[in-house]
């Protein structure tokens, strides 16, 4: 019965707080994991702030009477859980070396055409770029990579409308293409 | 850079992207936080359960410590007067002293005496058995002895000097006291 009520966006307590609860992580809980990824780039590290954004609601499980939209107000969670995490984790940064290495993986890759898979390589240096973005940019773009949420969802989790969402995204794609470009004319031909 | 690398680029990014956020949890996520909540819940639970334990074994052992101290200041039988458990004999012995208790046979109620208080004091001595002159009789000495077999034998003889003798002591007194007036007389001429 909870499940029901929670697939219809609305938290219910007919079936019972803990049922509620229970529903919700069966639900919810693989994206509370994607979202906490998609900052803090660690497996363990994502599993520990999924267990402690629930570990949250159990705590305030009295406020999930008053909540509309159980999807957004959990993502919030979990957004807020995973920064706090992420501000003791340190920032990624490549060497010369690695950097050169990922930019001529990229090359082959954009020269191939083909859908390739994301390699560490290239991961780490697309990671290490959107690091440097603006904190604006960076969080919207980052909350873009989670498939399960719409853009008026990110909206929700960051506190702005849709179209400053889009916008962000937007503005954070061009800085990381120019940057890519630079990289690439930098690194990219061979010596 | 040219717009077919542009739109490549853009192409490798939105693929690069997708993969970025494509990450998946180990298998039985939904299981293990199901766990810990449970732990968790138990534990909170457990935790409320000691703490009403401790708070009502505190309660408890409070009311223990305020009913011994109470017990302690009020015996058994402590509503009945102080006086009533002396015996009654004692007590009309000692009516006449300085401790009597003129409540004797009357039920009074009895306030709560802190130790060491001379109220205290004053109770426990009256719990103490009464002697029934004050102060104690002594025995008597051979003079007196002798004084008094005169007396028994010979009473009228005994009342006379006995008269005599205060008589006398009523001169020495008038004759002491004219003296001392004298001496001030003629200090103050002086």
């Amino acid at each position: 019965m909870a499940e029901a009520v929670i697939a219809n966006g609305v938290i219910s307590l007919a079936g019972g707080r803990e049922d509620v609860l229970e529903a919700a992580v069966r639900e919810h809980a693989r994206l509370i994991y994607r979202i906490a990824y998609s900052i803090l780039r660690n497996h363990h590290d994502a599993e520990d702030a999924t267990q402690e954004t629930f570990m949250r609601v159990l705590r305030y499980r009295r406020r999930l009477e008053g909540v509309q939209d159980a999807k957004t107000w959990l993502a919030r969670i979990a957004w807020r859980v995973a920064i706090e995490r992420g501000k003791k984790s340190p920032e990624i940064s490549l060497s010369e070396a690695e950097t050169a290495r990922a930019v001529m993986k990229l090359r082959s890759q954009l020269a191939s055409a083909e859908d390739s898979l994301l390699g560490e390589e290239t991961g780490a240096l697309l990671e290490s770029l959107i690091a440097t973005l603006p904190e604006p940019l960076r969080d919207a773009l980052r909350l873009s990579t989670v498939d399960e949420l719409a853009p008026s969802e990110i909206a929700d989790v960051l506190g702005t409308s849709e179209s400053s969402v889009r916008s962000r995204i937007f503005r954070a794609r061009q800085i990381l293409k120019e940057k890519l470009a630079a990289l690439e004319g930098k690194y990219g031909t061979p010596r | 850079m040219e717009l077919r690398d542009n739109d490549r680029l853009d192409h490798w990014l939105d693929g690069a992207l997708r993969q970025y956020g494509s990450a998946e949890p180990r298998a039985g996520l939904e299981r293990r936080i199901l766990t810990n909540l449970a732990t968790d819940r138990r534990r909170v639970a457990l935790r409320w359960r000691w703490g009403l334990a401790l708070v009502s074994t505190a309660a408890t052992g409070g009311i223990v410590v305020l009913w011994m101290v109470s017990f302690l200041h009020h015996p058994r039988g402590a509503n009945k007067s102080i006086a009533a458990q002396i015996p009654i004999e004692n007590s009309i012995a000692s009516h006449t002293g300085p401790q009597s208790l003129s409540t004797v046979g009357v039920e009074a109620p009895v306030k709560a005496v802190h130790p060491h208080t001379r109220e205290h004091k004053r109770i426990e001595q009256a719990r103490e058995p009464r002697l029934e002159k004050f102060p104690a009789p002594r025995p008597l000495s051979e003079q007196e002895e002798l004084l008094m077999q005169f007396v028994r034998h010979s009473p009228q003889e005994a009342v006379l000097v006995a008269q005599m003798q205060a008589k006398r002591q009523k001169e020495l007194d008038r004759l002491i006291a004219d003296q001392v007036s004298e001496s001030e007389r003629d200090q103050q001429e002086r």
